[in-house]
């Protein structure tokens, strides 16, 4: 049977959220859609397939029973021997070991395979970052079995284990630490990054929060009301075609009031509608010939806008 | 590896392997930093003929993204053909008829790649890079080209 070429996501839902004394998966950071379904739909953007990985107990969750799952196996939660009692509650790295598993028998894996692994109390974590990340997975070397942000939170920097590719050749290394006691996912990367196994980069600049993660109500309040206090401005350049309409080549436009309610965002292509209204430049042009780049790089129109964005809205192009 | 935005009218984006020399003021002068794997270097001129009456053609363009974009289809370039260095100038402004608008160099070990690569970064930089020409007429009237 041929290997499969699949690219596999995997949301973590995990943990019992005791600090936060609600299931994190179930909040709610982008405007209204849950965080399990945020992390789903932004991991679809990338991989051929994505799995929510979860506890027996969780499965029929409301939030989570409709997605394709990845139970905890019971072998790696029984697997304490003496010095991991907490191991029953499973955890981040019963997740990931569980569905490797799965995968290799049900799936016929090739050990160079990635799955992304995204926890889902990370609500900065965005389709940049994870094109940044696989770009950078894509280019490691191939001694590198997983490719890790440097996590600058705190004291000392650490590797993400939580935001991350891993290949599943990583598996038996994950598997013989497990069997040692240890079962901090953030441990065992620190230990494979000093075997000099892991493809450990750094955030890109203009996301130095990206890896914020979310773990009790206080945080989760503060962080909804700084982002609905947030101002979100973007700025737009014209050019050609464009630019003689506008008469102006670049200009400074609120975005606060484009929310989109259908799919609970803030897109490009709600920036255009406004500057479409504003300016008429389906009257010069149809929408169809236009490309777009945000930060300078090619993106679609449904791309989510974020602060301090610059847009360019591309005519037909003719250098040379 | 040096980009710029050369005398805001020009606009160079560079990518080469070697230690070259940074390019000397105004004086585009290259051909002393090939180095010894050279064995094929292959010049591209781009230049503004008269068609249709033009008078001359008035480029713009996005010079941070160009500078981005450039640079990655000059990598590109490097990796596909293996190549030793590759400049892609453009001018921006005014460029009126008879004059030169675009200027590609690249070099290799051999003939073969230096002219596969050359065409290569031509043909790109027309699908990639933020640049618009405007045709402007002898007598008076313009045309945004390619709409």
């Amino acid at each position: 049977m041929n290997k499969n070429k699949y690219r596999y996501g995997l949301v973590l839902v995990g943990g019992k959220s005791e600090r936060m004394g609600a299931d994190k998966g179930q909040l709610a950071y982008h405007y209204d859609k849950s965080q399990v379904t945020y992390t789903f739909d932004l991991l679809s953007n990338f991989c051929d397939r994505v799995f929510v990985s979860c506890r027996e107990e969780q499965a029929q969750l409301a939030h989570i029973k409709d997605y394709p799952q990845i139970r905890d196996n019971s072998k790696y939660l029984n697997n304490n021997n003496n010095l991991n009692n907490n191991l029953k509650k499973g955890g981040p790295i019963v997740g990931i070991l569980s569905a490797m598993d799965e995968l290799e028998r049900n799936d016929n894996i090739d050990f160079h395979q990635m799955i992304i692994v995204l926890a889902c109390d990370m609500p900065n974590i965005d389709k940049n970052i994870l094109d940044h990340l696989i770009k950078n997975h894509q280019q490691k070397k191939s001694e590198y079995l997983v490719t890790a942000f440097q996590n600058p939170d705190k004291d000392k920097e650490w590797p993400e284990p939580l935001c991350t590719i891993y290949d599943f050749s990583v598996n038996k290394h994950l598997l013989k630490m497990l069997e040692e006691g240890i079962k901090c996912p953030r441990k065992m990367l620190t230990i494979l990054n000093e075997k000099s196994l892991i493809n450990l980069i750094k955030l890109p600049t203009s996301s130095r929060d990206a890896l914020v993660n979310i773990n009790t109500t206080e945080e989760y309040q503060k962080y909804k009301k700084h982002k609905n206090e947030r101002k979100m401005q973007v700025k737009v350049r014209y050019y050609a075609i464009l630019r003689e309409k506008t008469k102006v080549s670049e200009e400074n436009i609120s975005v606060n009031d484009l929310l989109d309610v259908e799919n609970k965002k803030i897109s490009l292509n709600n920036l255009y509608t406004l500057l479409d209204k504003k300016y008429n430049f389906s009257d010069l042009i149809s929408k169809e010939k236009l490309t777009v780049a945000v930060n300078s790089q090619y993106v679609d129109f449904d791309y989510e806008l974020k602060d301090a964005d610059t847009v360019i809205f591309i005519p037909p192009i003719s250098g040379g | 590896m040096i980009d710029k935005i050369f005398n805001t009218k020009i606009l160079i984006v560079r990518e080469e392997i070697n230690n070259f020399l940074p390019l000397k003021n105004k004086n585009i002068d290259l051909q002393d930093q090939d180095n010894e794997n050279v064995g094929g270097a292959v010049i591209f001129e781009g230049i503004v003929r008269r068609d249709n009456n033009i008078d001359y053609l008035e480029y713009e363009g996005d010079t941070e993204m160009i500078l981005l974009q450039g640079k990655k289809i000059l990598e590109e370039a490097i990796q596909q053909f293996n190549l030793e260095c590759v400049i892609l100038i453009h001018r921006l402004g005014i460029v009126k008829v008879g004059e030169m608008a675009v200027w590609i160099r690249s070099t290799a070990r051999h003939r073969k790649e230096a002219f596969a690569a050359t065409e290569f970064v031509i043909d790109s930089l027309k699908k990639q890079l933020p640049i618009w020409k405007k045709e402007c007429f002898v007598d008076g009237g313009s045309n945004w080209v390619g709409l």
